[in-house]
């Protein structure tokens, strides 16, 4: 904890319905975020068990310097994901990293598995495990407007909550936190679902003084961070049309995948854009607690729900780059409003938005060739029909029959079960990211530890260096990995990396007492990486088993058709230079 | 007599002491205010007035500073402004802080000890030493707008000092001539 010289880790155990409280010195080391979260996950899995065994962790931790600075907002989670079987990693903003620290907790790990449908309300006082039998099959709005209703009013509270796609195990059902923020990505809501835990609530209100030694600096650096993300251009996009800005610029870059990646350019990219989307649906943006960047946009559509009577609903949702890529081009969908309604479906139903868009991609496509037919599918499959993929998307969530069960656990399994594995775009088993930029994207996510276009940021080697030999590729994604590594030990949001450079991060950490130097930081990053490939490697994953789906070597993208044969020469250098690591470091991998 | 506080006062007597030319008193954007840490921002005869709710993003640094700059503290439990969700998610926020009354203050009236004092432009300056921590002010104030201290065991007293405004990007909170 900030200003102590150990770690708070609270355990939960479902099981047994008890609790308590450690303070680990031992933990310093790995700083905070996803450095302590990757070691109590790699002190708490069973790599023997199954992913959804009630035995699994659930790890949730804050940065080293969450809520006290501007965009310090998120909170790790590590789990066994029942999507990839592997290391399951996710972030999400919302207001619980702020309510973990007010409540004073730098991480909890929760395992066992309660008796009967539950929700934890988590303070400083302790846990209470409260009757959610009432909530279970409850939609995610709904569940958040009871548990706002009924626990106490406080500021400093964050409500997390699954909804029926955790509840049935969906392989790639996500936690909704607060307001449109997320644990998406890897099912961190099956492991609650399959924990019986319907939501978790947060609430702090102790009181955390600031040393006198430290509070000049700390509020000369808290301002400048403050000036420099909300009153220069760094961060501007974020502010004005948020994320989806990158819609134009990838589709001209031939890298916006659209229909099943079929191609990279879709033809209504401009009908989708952020422009499209300000003009005609934005009412409003909000923003994480202690970030003063509003980058989350909120999307408005109303929807006649009676042909006669001008009966209409208003429904607001959330949308960002990848909603609209997968949700979006990938199925074809052309216009803002008919978008706002599949990301409405998923956000209510609880799953990733870019999971449950491209195993809908893959669905449409086996539906065209023939491998489905409307037996499986219940309803006709194809681009750009918004009504259908909005039963579909109901039909995933609830598991209506045996096929949207195997396209619950992913479209990797669902083409081993019924064809199109050339097609069915995922990387390592986990659902590809918006960006066909390259051999930086598609490699790094291949050799990410969590298999995530944000585990190494290839887009930006893909959009930034043209000429790189597969070496220089290698190097690249590697030495980007260990450096998020370091920054999602603070935890800083990706969106502000550009705010927060290292000497920045260095005048933060001193400003509250923590030695930090580019030494240092250069060994976090390296430590937690580390401490990552040890847990890939008990979990199995081997990278050499890897692989890579056709459509990614037959859709061109901005620099043109990859070849197979680079890519795996990329994997090759990156395994080796990984292995030479672990080895130097005492740690054998595979 | 009724004991009125000028913050013009406070800021003279600073300046007396030199903190204008103190090299750690940070000079905003606007140069409207004086940030100190010591004593928050100073503004003679402006009132903090709640305007554009609906703008609010949610961001809460209008908490985090006035905890920061005002108590010392990390902690959004000791800001004298509160930001609450009011709706559905994706509904409006609500500022809950001291609207600034005039003429008679109902949290002062409430004090058995004297211990707070009408200040001047609107709202009240709690006098520490008289404060036994009973909470009749929380109690009196219709608008909730009286947060308290546990530690301190003492109402959070909002000052109308101004920084949680500076720290507004949304003009959802101003100063306002009082």
């Amino acid at each position: 904890m900030l200003y102590e010289n150990t770690i708070t880790v609270l355990y939960v155990d479902l099981s047994a319905r008890t609790t308590r409280v450690e303070k680990r010195a031992d933990l310093k080391a790995y700083f905070g975020g996803v450095g302590v979260a990757a070691k109590l996950f790699e002190e708490n899995m069973k790599p023997e068990l199954p992913p959804l065994d009630e035995q699994q962790p659930a790890v949730f931790a804050i940065g080293a310097l969450s809520s006290i600075y501007p965009v310090m907002t998120k909170t790790a989670a590590m789990f066994v994901s029942p999507l990839t079987g592997e290391l399951g990693e996710s972030y999400a903003g919302g207001r619980l990293a702020l309510a973990l620290f007010m409540a004073g907790y730098d991480a909890v790990v929760i395992t066992g598995r309660h008796s009967y449908p539950c929700y934890l309300s988590i303070t400083g006082q302790g846990v209470e495990f409260k009757d959610a039998r009432p909530l279970w099959g409850m939609l995610s709005e709904e569940v958040w407007r009871v548990i706002h209703d009924n626990e106490p009013l406080e500021s400093n509270r964050s409500i997390m909550r699954i909804g029926p796609a955790g509840e049935n195990k969906v392989a790639y059902a996500s936690v909704n936190v607060d307001n449109f923020r997320h644990f998406g990505r890897l099912g961190l809501g099956a492991v609650l679902g399959s924990k019986n835990v319907k939501a978790i609530t947060v609430t702090g209100d102790r009181s955390i003084p600031i040393p006198p030694a430290h509070l000049k600096e700390y509020f000369k650096v808290y301002r400048s961070i403050f000036d420099k993300v909300t009153g220069t251009d760094i961060m501007k996009k974020y502010r004005g049309l948020g994320s989806a800005a990158y819609v134009i610029p990838l589709n001209d870059m031939n890298a916006f995948p659209t229909k099943n990646l079929t191609s990279g350019r879709f033809e209504s990219a401009e009908a989708v854009s952020a422009e499209a989307f300000a003009e005609k649906n934005l009412v409003r943006k909000m923003a994480c607690a202690g970030c003063p960047v509003d980058c989350i946009h909120i999307g408005q559509f109303r929807r006649e729900f009676k042909t006669e009577g001008y009966e209409y609903e208003a429904v607001n949702t959330n949308y960002d780059y990848e909603l609209v890529f997968a949700l979006g081009s990938y199925l074809g969908i052309k216009t803002t409003d008919e978008i706002l309604m599949l990301i409405d479906a998923v956000e209510e139903t609880g799953m990733d938005a870019m999971s449950c868009g491209v195993v809908l991609g893959w669905a449409t496509e086996a539906f065209q060739k023939g491998l489905l037919s409307t037996e499986e599918t219940l309803v006709p499959l194809e681009f750009g029909g918004t009504e259908n993929y909005v039963k579909a998307i109901w039909y995933l969530a609830r598991g209506a029959n045996e096929f949207y069960s195997q396209l619950g656990r992913g479209c990797y399994y669902a083409a081993q079960v019924y064809g199109g594995q050339d097609f069915a775009m995922t990387v390592a088993k986990n659902e590809m990211s918006g960006y066909h930029t390259g051999y930086g994207i598609l490699v790094g996510s291949v050799v990410g530890a969590r298999h995530s276009h944000l585990c190494n940021g290839g887009y930006e080697l893909d959009r930034d260096c043209q000429q790189l030999t597969s070496l220089e590729m290698a190097e690249g994604l590697l030495k980007e990995e260990k450096e998020r590594c370091m920054i999602n030990s603070m935890i800083i949001c990706l969106f502000s990396r550009r705010a927060y450079d290292r000497p920045t991060i260095i005048a933060a950490g001193r400003a509250v007492g923590l030695a930090l130097d580019d030494e240092c930081l250069t060994q976090i990053g390296q430590r937690i990486f580390q401490t990552k490939m040890r847990i890939r490697d008990k979990l199995g994953f081997d990278l050499k088993q890897v692989q890579i789906p056709k459509r990614f070597f037959e859709t061109p993208g901005l620099h043109g058709v990859l070849e197979e044969k680079t890519a795996n020469e990329i994997i090759d250098f990156y395994g080796a230079l990984v292995a030479a690591e672990m080895k130097e470091a005492g740690n054998t991998v595979q | 007599m009724k004991l009125i506080f000028k913050t013009g006062v406070l800021a003279s007597g600073l300046l007396k002491q030199g903190s204008l030319s103190n090299p750690e008193a940070i000079q905003s954007r606007e140069s409207k205010y004086l940030i100190t840490l010591e004593i928050g921002v100073l503004n003679i005869a402006k009132i903090l007035k709640i305007k554009e709710m609906r703008r609010c993003i949610g961001c809460f640094s209008c908490m985090t500073s006035c905890a920061v700059v005002n108590r010392h503290n990390h902690s959004l439990a000791k800001s004298a402004v509160r930001i609450m969700t009011a709706g559905d998610l994706s509904g409006r926020m609500a500022a809950i802080v001291c609207v600034g009354c005039t003429g008679i203050r109902a949290c002062a009236e409430a004090c058995p000890y004297g211990a707070l004092a009408d200040r001047e432009g609107g709202g009240v300056t709690l006098l520490p030493d008289k404060c036994t921590g009973c909470r009749n002010c929380v109690a009196a104030c219709t608008f909730g707008a009286v947060n308290f201290d546990s530690t301190t065991n003492k109402p959070i007293i909002c000052k109308h000092c101004g920084v949680c405004a500076q720290f507004c990007t949304h003009g959802c909170l101003e100063m306002e001539e009082a």
